[in-house]
Protein backbone atom coordinates (compact mmCIF):
# COMPACT_ATOMS: atom_id res chain seq x y z
CA UNK A 1 0.00 0.00 0.00
CA UNK A 2 0.83 3.54 -0.44
CA UNK A 3 2.41 5.29 2.58
CA UNK A 4 -0.31 8.34 3.31
CA UNK A 5 3.21 10.25 5.24
CA UNK A 6 5.44 9.52 2.78
CA UNK A 7 3.76 8.22 0.01
CA UNK A 8 6.69 5.03 -0.54
CA UNK A 9 4.56 2.20 -2.01
CA UNK A 10 4.95 -0.57 0.11
CA UNK A 11 3.96 -4.39 -0.03
CA UNK A 12 0.54 -5.33 0.75
CA UNK A 13 1.91 -7.95 3.40
CA UNK A 14 4.40 -4.71 5.59
CA UNK A 15 2.75 -3.50 8.97
CA UNK A 16 5.68 -0.47 9.06
CA UNK A 17 6.60 1.93 6.05
CA UNK A 18 9.63 1.12 4.46
CA UNK A 19 10.23 4.42 3.69
CA UNK A 20 9.66 6.78 7.00
CA UNK A 21 8.81 3.74 9.62
CA UNK A 22 5.61 4.52 10.63
CA UNK A 23 2.66 1.93 11.39
CA UNK A 24 0.74 0.94 7.82
CA UNK A 25 -1.77 -0.37 9.75
CA UNK A 26 -4.21 0.15 12.67
CA UNK A 27 -5.53 -2.51 14.74
CA UNK A 28 -9.37 -1.68 15.93
CA UNK A 29 -9.58 -1.47 19.24
CA UNK A 30 -13.19 -2.48 19.23
CA UNK A 31 -12.69 -5.98 17.30
CA UNK A 32 -9.13 -5.80 17.21
CA UNK A 33 -9.60 -6.07 13.24
CA UNK A 34 -6.31 -5.14 11.95
CA UNK A 35 -7.24 -2.06 9.17
CA UNK A 36 -4.80 -0.64 6.78
CA UNK A 37 -3.91 3.21 8.40
CA UNK A 38 -5.81 4.43 5.61
CA UNK A 39 -9.06 2.96 6.43
CA UNK A 40 -11.79 5.17 7.63
CA UNK A 41 -14.41 1.93 8.84
CA UNK A 42 -13.05 -0.91 10.59
CA UNK A 43 -13.21 -3.70 8.17
CA UNK A 44 -14.09 -5.91 11.16
CA UNK A 45 -17.01 -4.15 12.74
CA UNK A 46 -17.67 -0.97 10.27
CA UNK A 47 -17.05 1.20 13.37
CA UNK A 48 -16.20 4.69 11.53
CA UNK A 49 -12.43 5.39 12.12
CA UNK A 50 -11.70 9.55 10.60
CA UNK A 51 -9.05 9.71 13.59
CA UNK A 52 -7.11 6.67 11.99
CA UNK A 53 -5.92 7.75 8.65
CA UNK A 54 -5.33 11.40 9.43
CA UNK A 55 -1.25 12.20 9.98
CA UNK A 56 -0.64 12.62 13.54
CA UNK A 57 0.73 15.69 14.97
CA UNK A 58 2.74 16.37 17.34
CA UNK A 59 2.40 19.31 20.12
CA UNK A 60 5.54 20.75 18.66
CA UNK A 61 4.27 21.07 15.22
CA UNK A 62 6.24 18.26 14.04
CA UNK A 63 4.85 15.43 11.84
CA UNK A 64 6.32 12.07 14.54
CA UNK A 65 8.25 9.40 13.69
CA UNK A 66 5.74 7.46 15.62
CA UNK A 67 6.64 3.68 17.42
CA UNK A 68 3.64 0.82 17.09
CA UNK A 69 3.03 1.56 20.89
CA UNK A 70 3.24 5.34 20.56
CA UNK A 71 0.44 4.83 17.91
CA UNK A 72 -1.81 2.43 19.74
CA UNK A 73 -1.60 4.66 23.03
CA UNK A 74 -2.48 8.00 21.10
CA UNK A 75 -5.32 5.38 19.50
CA UNK A 76 -6.34 5.32 22.92
CA UNK A 77 -7.15 8.66 23.34
CA UNK A 78 -9.82 8.87 20.20
CA UNK A 79 -13.59 8.71 21.16
CA UNK A 80 -13.54 5.12 19.01
CA UNK A 81 -11.58 3.65 21.67
CA UNK A 82 -14.36 3.73 24.47
CA UNK A 83 -17.37 2.75 21.93
CA UNK A 84 -19.62 0.07 23.68
CA UNK A 85 -18.98 -3.74 21.76
CA UNK A 86 -22.23 -4.93 20.09
CA UNK A 87 -23.46 -7.70 21.38
CA UNK A 88 -25.63 -10.79 20.61
CA UNK A 89 -28.78 -12.05 23.13
CA UNK A 90 -28.82 -14.94 24.34
CA UNK A 91 -32.01 -16.10 23.47
CA UNK A 92 -33.01 -16.18 19.86
CA UNK A 93 -30.96 -14.09 16.98
CA UNK A 94 -33.52 -11.56 15.37
CA UNK A 95 -32.30 -8.76 12.14
CA UNK A 96 -32.48 -5.93 15.11
CA UNK A 97 -29.54 -7.83 17.38
CA UNK A 98 -27.77 -8.32 13.73
CA UNK A 99 -28.18 -5.08 12.61
CA UNK A 100 -26.62 -3.57 15.78
CA UNK A 101 -23.59 -6.40 15.75
CA UNK A 102 -22.53 -5.63 12.44
CA UNK A 103 -22.60 -1.45 12.62
CA UNK A 104 -26.17 -0.66 12.40
CA UNK A 105 -28.35 0.62 9.76
CA UNK A 106 -27.98 4.90 9.01
CA UNK B 1 -23.00 1.61 -11.50
CA UNK B 2 -21.85 -0.62 -8.55
CA UNK B 3 -21.90 -4.36 -9.42
CA UNK B 4 -22.16 -7.25 -7.12
CA UNK B 5 -22.27 -11.14 -7.06
CA UNK B 6 -25.09 -13.64 -5.43
CA UNK B 7 -23.97 -16.92 -4.54
CA UNK B 8 -26.74 -18.87 -3.32
CA UNK B 9 -28.18 -22.07 -4.40
CA UNK B 10 -32.10 -21.11 -4.72
CA UNK B 11 -32.68 -19.77 -8.16
CA UNK B 12 -35.66 -17.89 -6.63
CA UNK B 13 -33.10 -16.09 -4.21
CA UNK B 14 -30.40 -14.99 -6.26
CA UNK B 15 -33.86 -13.60 -8.29
CA UNK B 16 -35.00 -12.14 -5.28
CA UNK B 17 -31.61 -10.66 -4.29
CA UNK B 18 -31.24 -9.34 -8.22
CA UNK B 19 -34.14 -7.18 -7.78
CA UNK B 20 -33.25 -5.92 -4.23
CA UNK B 21 -29.64 -5.28 -5.10
CA UNK B 22 -30.93 -3.27 -8.13
CA UNK B 23 -33.69 -1.31 -5.96
CA UNK B 24 -30.07 -0.23 -4.26
CA UNK B 25 -28.31 0.74 -7.65
CA UNK B 26 -26.55 -2.51 -7.90
CA UNK B 27 -26.19 -4.75 -10.85
CA UNK B 28 -25.04 -8.20 -10.66
CA UNK B 29 -22.31 -9.51 -12.76
CA UNK B 30 -22.19 -12.93 -11.42
CA UNK B 31 -23.66 -15.67 -9.79
CA UNK B 32 -23.32 -18.92 -8.30
CA UNK B 33 -25.08 -21.72 -6.10
CA UNK B 34 -22.25 -23.15 -4.30
CA UNK B 35 -19.16 -21.73 -2.44
CA UNK B 36 -16.64 -23.39 -4.81
CA UNK B 37 -17.39 -20.80 -7.38
CA UNK B 38 -16.69 -17.99 -4.94
CA UNK B 39 -12.95 -17.12 -5.19
CA UNK B 40 -13.28 -17.66 -8.85
CA UNK B 41 -15.69 -15.46 -9.31
CA UNK B 42 -14.58 -12.85 -7.16
CA UNK B 43 -11.14 -12.70 -9.17
CA UNK B 44 -13.11 -12.21 -12.64
CA UNK B 45 -15.51 -9.95 -11.69
CA UNK B 46 -14.00 -7.75 -8.48
CA UNK B 47 -17.34 -6.35 -7.58
CA UNK B 48 -18.46 -4.13 -5.00
CA UNK B 49 -20.33 -6.18 -2.86
CA UNK B 50 -21.17 -10.15 -2.77
CA UNK B 51 -23.84 -11.75 -1.37
CA UNK B 52 -23.55 -15.30 0.22
CA UNK B 53 -25.86 -17.94 1.54
CA UNK B 54 -24.57 -20.39 3.71
CA UNK B 55 -25.71 -23.29 3.36
CA UNK B 56 -25.36 -24.72 0.40
CA UNK B 57 -23.96 -27.79 -1.52
CA UNK B 58 -20.33 -27.98 -1.66
CA UNK B 59 -18.14 -25.35 -0.06
CA UNK B 60 -20.80 -23.60 2.30
CA UNK B 61 -20.89 -19.52 3.21
CA UNK B 62 -18.69 -19.39 5.70
CA UNK B 63 -16.13 -21.31 4.59
CA UNK B 64 -16.27 -19.41 1.58
CA UNK B 65 -16.27 -15.99 2.82
CA UNK B 66 -13.23 -17.26 5.37
CA UNK B 67 -11.28 -18.26 1.79
CA UNK B 68 -12.35 -14.52 -0.03
CA UNK B 69 -11.47 -12.56 3.05
CA UNK B 70 -8.09 -14.22 3.49
CA UNK B 71 -7.39 -13.71 -0.04
CA UNK B 72 -9.16 -10.19 -0.50
CA UNK B 73 -9.21 -8.50 2.86
CA UNK B 74 -11.43 -5.44 1.61
CA UNK B 75 -14.31 -7.28 -0.07
CA UNK B 76 -17.95 -6.60 0.94
CA UNK B 77 -19.19 -9.59 2.20
CA UNK B 78 -23.69 -9.88 3.01
CA UNK B 79 -24.22 -13.15 4.22
CA UNK B 80 -27.91 -13.75 3.07
CA UNK B 81 -29.03 -16.70 4.71
CA UNK B 82 -32.06 -17.95 7.41
CA UNK B 83 -29.30 -19.49 9.95
CA UNK B 84 -29.05 -17.74 13.12
CA UNK B 85 -26.55 -19.69 14.44
CA UNK B 86 -24.71 -17.60 17.49
CA UNK B 87 -21.21 -18.90 16.41
CA UNK B 88 -21.85 -18.60 12.95
CA UNK B 89 -22.94 -14.93 13.62
CA UNK B 90 -19.92 -14.22 15.66
CA UNK B 91 -17.25 -16.03 13.08
CA UNK B 92 -18.99 -13.94 10.30
CA UNK B 93 -18.21 -10.73 12.58
CA UNK B 94 -15.22 -11.62 13.40
CA UNK B 95 -13.41 -12.15 10.05
CA UNK B 96 -14.77 -8.89 8.35
CA UNK B 97 -18.39 -9.86 6.75
CA UNK B 98 -20.16 -6.63 6.07
CA UNK B 99 -23.14 -7.46 7.43
CA UNK B 100 -25.73 -10.61 7.97
CA UNK B 101 -29.26 -10.60 6.88
CA UNK B 102 -31.37 -12.87 7.62
CA UNK B 103 -33.99 -14.53 5.62
CA UNK B 104 -37.03 -14.48 4.48
CA UNK B 105 -35.83 -10.67 3.87
CA UNK B 106 -37.27 -7.86 4.78
CA UNK B 107 -36.91 -5.85 1.43
CA UNK B 108 -36.67 -2.26 3.10
CA UNK B 109 -34.01 -3.39 5.48
CA UNK B 110 -32.32 -5.09 2.76
CA UNK B 111 -32.17 -2.49 0.26
CA UNK B 112 -30.62 0.09 3.03
CA UNK B 113 -28.37 -2.65 4.20
CA UNK B 114 -26.94 -3.49 0.42
CA UNK B 115 -27.13 1.20 0.49
CA UNK B 116 -24.96 1.11 2.94
CA UNK B 117 -22.26 -1.13 2.19
CA UNK B 118 -22.10 0.31 -1.00
CA UNK B 119 -22.12 3.89 0.40
CA UNK B 120 -19.17 2.55 2.20
CA UNK B 121 -17.23 1.86 -0.77
CA UNK B 122 -17.60 4.93 -2.32
CA UNK B 123 -16.71 6.64 1.18
CA UNK B 124 -13.54 4.27 1.65
CA UNK B 125 -12.37 4.96 -2.51
CA UNK B 126 -12.90 8.39 -1.64
CA UNK B 127 -10.74 8.40 0.81
CA UNK B 128 -7.99 6.86 -0.36
CA UNK B 129 -8.01 7.25 -4.08
CA UNK B 130 -8.88 4.26 -5.16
Amino acid sequence: MTCPHCQRVNRVDRRFCGGCGRSLTVTCTSCDYVNDVVDRFCGGCGISTPALGEVVQLPNGGVPMLSHSELETLLAEVPMANAPVASLPQGPIAQDDLDRLFGGIE
Amino acid sequence: MANAIVVDDSPIMRMQLRNLLAQAGCQVVGEAASGDEVLALYEKHRPDLITLDIVMPGKDGVTAATELLAKFPDANVVMCTSLTTRDKVLACQKMGVSHYLLKPFQSERAVAVFRQVLSRVDAARAGTGR
